[in-house]
């Protein structure tokens, strides 16, 4: 099973999304706090995590790096997640591996989603 | 198609203000006394009475520059008239930076080019005009011009820079603030139809879908209000654009996404035009993407892009058999938030078009619709 975590400090968006999720068969671990995020993903290990462009209190590239650098968190695969108009700027600042904006259609993000979890590598 | 493409703005004002023309020179000089021109000390005198300053200035035999003329009020005010010049050399007269901002414009003009910039000096903005001056053998004899003092103008044009650039991160947050509950509006309405289909019966369901739809709606409106924001700002990159290969993928694009429709799609070989590739790309989707949603109520369309001639410069078009509009409304086309047709037929912000003439108007072009009702649109631009 596919296991996503969601960063988000809305939330709505975050128990929104993850239901949504959970219905489509992923295993969703979620975060609204900032200062957690990074310990969120050393200690469950998601495949993808859906990360939040804009969110107070995070420097959204500074994390991508350190989480990159660590080799606990190295193989997470990050997607931006993004109600900015400029998505694909957002990715590229962030040096993330995909982006998906909000809103978003669930088909969209169950496919962004899916090609992230199983990487060729 | 009986239509005439528009006149220029600034030729429609030339016509009106020219009064007509009757020969009143025979009468007039029975009257008029002819004078003979100031001299120079009177010219000297109007010179001086400017708020201006007006200038000459030669290259002396140790290549340097120097002034034999300097004259007008903000001459006096800085102690720089032609007294207070004579004999010294540019570098001389002014800070250094103020001469490293001079001296590359005055060899310019030395070289025989007219230039026109502006420099600060003591926070201060003076706009000057070096003009060459040329000998019989076309060298340049001297440089002359005029300074004239641009503080004011100079102040306004730094608050309009930074109000816009405030006006654009206003529009990245509201745009970025306003899609977050659309989010969870969206989020939870999806939520609904997965969770509760069943619960809801066939009018809860056609309920929800109104509200996705609504929800789609807004994030559309969003994303084109910020397209239209973007249209008028940011730097003017002209480099040459193949227009036609330009126009054939974004067509293919729409018929990948409408692949039930018959539409026939024509685009000129060979279409080039010097502009901005992102804005002209914003202008080719808009024109194709309306061309493509004004035809879709025919079974059958055919949408054609095109160059033509108007006032000897090139005009692009782009053409459909669709809906079309009546010509009575063809100054409210290009008019933001402006609809002709109800959301129930086509759908539509009404933004479109009005970033359209925009991107156009930026590139110092013209944009114009010709139409009837049921026998198509064409809409053509210069660029």
């Amino acid at each position: 099973m596919t296991k996503v975590l969601i960063v988000d400090d809305d939330p709505d968006v975050v128990s929104g999304t993850a239901t949504l999720l959970r219905l489509k068969g992923f295993d969703v671990a979620t975060c609204v706090d900032a200062r957690q995020v990074t310990g969120m993903v050393k200690a469950e290990h998601p495949d993808v995590m859906l990360q939040d462009y804009r969110m107070p209190g995070l420097d959204v590239p500074e994390l991508v790096a350190g989480l990159r650098r660590d080799r606990e968190s190295a193989r997470t695969r990050i997607v931006i997640f993004s109600a900015s108009w400029d998505l694909e700027e957002a990715r590229e600042r962030a040096g993330a591996d995909d982006a998906i904006g909000k809103p978003f259609d669930l088909a969209d993000l169950v496919r962004v989603l899916e090609r992230n979890a199983k990487p060729a590598r | 198609m009986g239509f005439a493409a528009p006149i220029s703005r600034a030729r429609a004002n030339q016509a009106a203000m020219s009064p007509p023309v009757t020969d009143v020179r025979a009468s007039a000089a029975a009257r008029i006394p002819v004078r003979t021109p100031p001299s120079g000390d009177e010219m000297l005198q109007i010179i001086r009475t400017l708020p201006d300053v007006v200038f000459r200035c030669y290259k002396g035999e140790d290549g340097k520059i120097y002034w034999d003329l300097n004259e007008g009020k903000l001459a006096e005010e800085f102690h720089l008239t032609t007294k207070e010049v004579q004999g010294k050399p540019l570098e001389a007269l002014f800070p250094p930076d103020t001469v490293a901002r001079l001296m590359p414009e005055f060899e310019a003009a030395f070289r025989g080019e007219a230039r026109e910039f502006t420099n600060e000096l003591f926070g201060r903005y003076f706009k000057h005009y070096p003009q060459p001056v040329f000998d019989a053998n076309g060298r340049v004899k001297y440089v002359v011009g005029f300074i004239s003092e641009v503080t004011s103008l100079e102040r306004a044009q730094q608050q309009l820079s930074a109000a816009n650039k405030e006006l654009e991160s206003f529009a990245y947050t509201v745009s970025h603030d306003l899609r977050t509950p659309l989010t969870v509006i969206d989020t939870y309405a999806q939520v609904l139809r997965l969770q509760q289909a069943d619960a809801l019966g066939p009018d809860g369901r056609a309920a929800l879908e109104r509200v996705q739809n609504a929800t789609r709606r807004m994030a559309q409106l969003i994303d084109d209000l910020l397209r239209l924001s973007r249209a008028t700002r940011g730097d003017l990159k002209r480099e040459p654009v193949d227009l036609t290969a330009l126009a054939t993928a974004v067509a293919a694009d729409l018929k990948l996404r409408n692949a039930a429709r018959q539409v026939e799609f024509q685009a000129q070989p060979g279409m080039t035009a010097v502009a901005d590739a992102r804005l002209v790309r914003v202008v080719m989707e808009n024109l194709l993407s309306n061309a493509w949603k004004y035809t879709s109520h025919h079974p059958y369309a055919r949408i054609e892009v095109g160059i033509r001639e108007v006032h000897g410069r090139p005009a692009y078009f782009v053409k459909d058999d669709g809906a079309g509009f009546d010509m009575r409304d063809a100054d409210r086309l290009f008019r933001p938030f402006t609809r002709l047709h109800p959301t129930a037929q086509f759908e539509g912000t009404g933004i479109g078009l009005a970033t359209v003439q925009r991107i156009v108007e930026r590139h110092g072009g013209e944009i114009w619709g010709e139409g009837a009702p049921e026998k198509g649109a064409t809409f053509t631009f210069t660029l």
